[in-house]
């Protein structure tokens, strides 16, 4: 349960937050659709990268504790 | 407790009467509630028991430890580690603050499970306040130690100049995700877990109460919470965990950035 309820929340997070950006650039701006749209495509783009780098830090320190399980596994970095 | 039991007809256990706020000392400062409330309560508790443990259990100092400076020696090491591998040498500065960050959740959520006891991390407030203190946190360290160099975090290498602009926002809204999604894993799986365990109790209840085979089929519920209670600890010890590694990895991409 824990690798995949992480992977939803990064994804959601990505789109409520992009979501959210594009909400309050509409209400300052006054052009109510159009920022919405915009950046709720963005963030459904920034979730998608969340989960390519959750799933490779998944998988990198997977890789890492079957090569050695001495657990010296180097920081996981994108 | 009155209302937790004998609703007419329904269930005989409400799942979120533990979730309540109730206030223990009414408190207004300048207009704002700030009353001392069973949340409060609970995280004093949790303080003090951090604080028992990392102070008061090695106060001893014996060069075989017991069981509860085993404990504390333990839990040092382990996040020393992991600071180590996800941050770097030079993250080790900010080592104070990930542990305490780490004993914090950890001790909220195994002391979440005694009968009785409340959950503090299971009110998306209170994780979302310890993820935005990370946040703006490594934010600050980020532009302190680079200074605008620090914005190179958000420009991958390698990128045609045609999409940058596509991708920097992008990375931009990744990086303001973060302290959501920080805060709402941590809440659900609490929140999630302690319901869960509340919803099978009652079952027991509800078919204890319906006559011999109702006791009969009342004891797989009860297997059933058994197993989620240990379950539950591993969610909670592993909960804290990926608070505090990801704080790690953070506060890493903060210190080198352009990776």
């Amino acid at each position: 349960m824990g690798p995949a309820l992480r992977m939803s929340t990064e994804f959601i997070a990505g789109v409520i937050v992009g979501g959210g950006i594009g909400w309050f650039l509409d209400k300052w701006l006054e052009t109510m659709p159009l920022f919405l749209i915009i950046f709720l495509g963005l963030g459904t783009a920034a979730g998608v990268v969340n989960i390519i780098r959750a799933a490779n830090a998944l998988s990198t320190n997977a890789g890492a504790d079957k090569g050695n399980d001495q657990g010296g596994s180097p920081p996981a970095k994108m | 407790m009155a209302a937790q039991n004998g609703q007419d007809g329904g269930f005989p256990v409400d799942p979120l009467h533990q979730f309540e706020i109730t206030t223990l000392v009414p408190l207004n400062i300048g207009g704002i509630d700030a009353s001392f409330t069973n949340s409060s309560l609970w995280m004093v508790l949790t303080v003090f028991a951090v604080t028992f443990l990392t102070v008061f259990a090695v106060r001893g100092r014996n060069m075989i430890p017991g069981r509860m400076q085993s404990i504390a020696e333990m839990s040092y090491e382990f996040v020393a580690n992991m600071v180590r591998d996800n941050a770097g040498n030079d993250g080790q500065r900010y080592f104070p603050f990930i542990f305490s960050l780490f004993m914090f959740i950890l001790l909220a959520n195994f002391l979440s499970m005694l009968p009785y006891s409340f959950t503090v991390t299971s009110h998306i407030i209170v994780t979302f306040a310890l993820a935005a203190l990370v946040f703006v946190g490594v934010t600050i360290i980020g532009f302190a130690k680079h200074g605008l160099g620090f914005l190179r975090l958000f420009v991958p290498s390698g990128v045609p100049a045609v999409i940058l602009p596509l991708v920097v926002a992008i990375e931009v809204i990744s990086y303001l995700s973060r302290p959501l999604s920080l805060s709402v894993r941590l809440f659900a799986n609490m929140l999630a877990g302690h319901i869960t365990l509340k919803v099978f109790a009652g079952f027991v209840i509800a078919l204890s109460s319906a006559g011999v085979a109702g006791i009969f089929g009342a004891v797989l519920p009860l297997a059933m919470i058994v197993a989620i209670t240990a379950l539950e600890f591993l969610v909670c010890a592993l909960q804290a965990y990926v608070f505090a590694v990801l704080t790690c990895m953070y506060l890493g991409d903060a210190l080198h950035p352009g990776h």
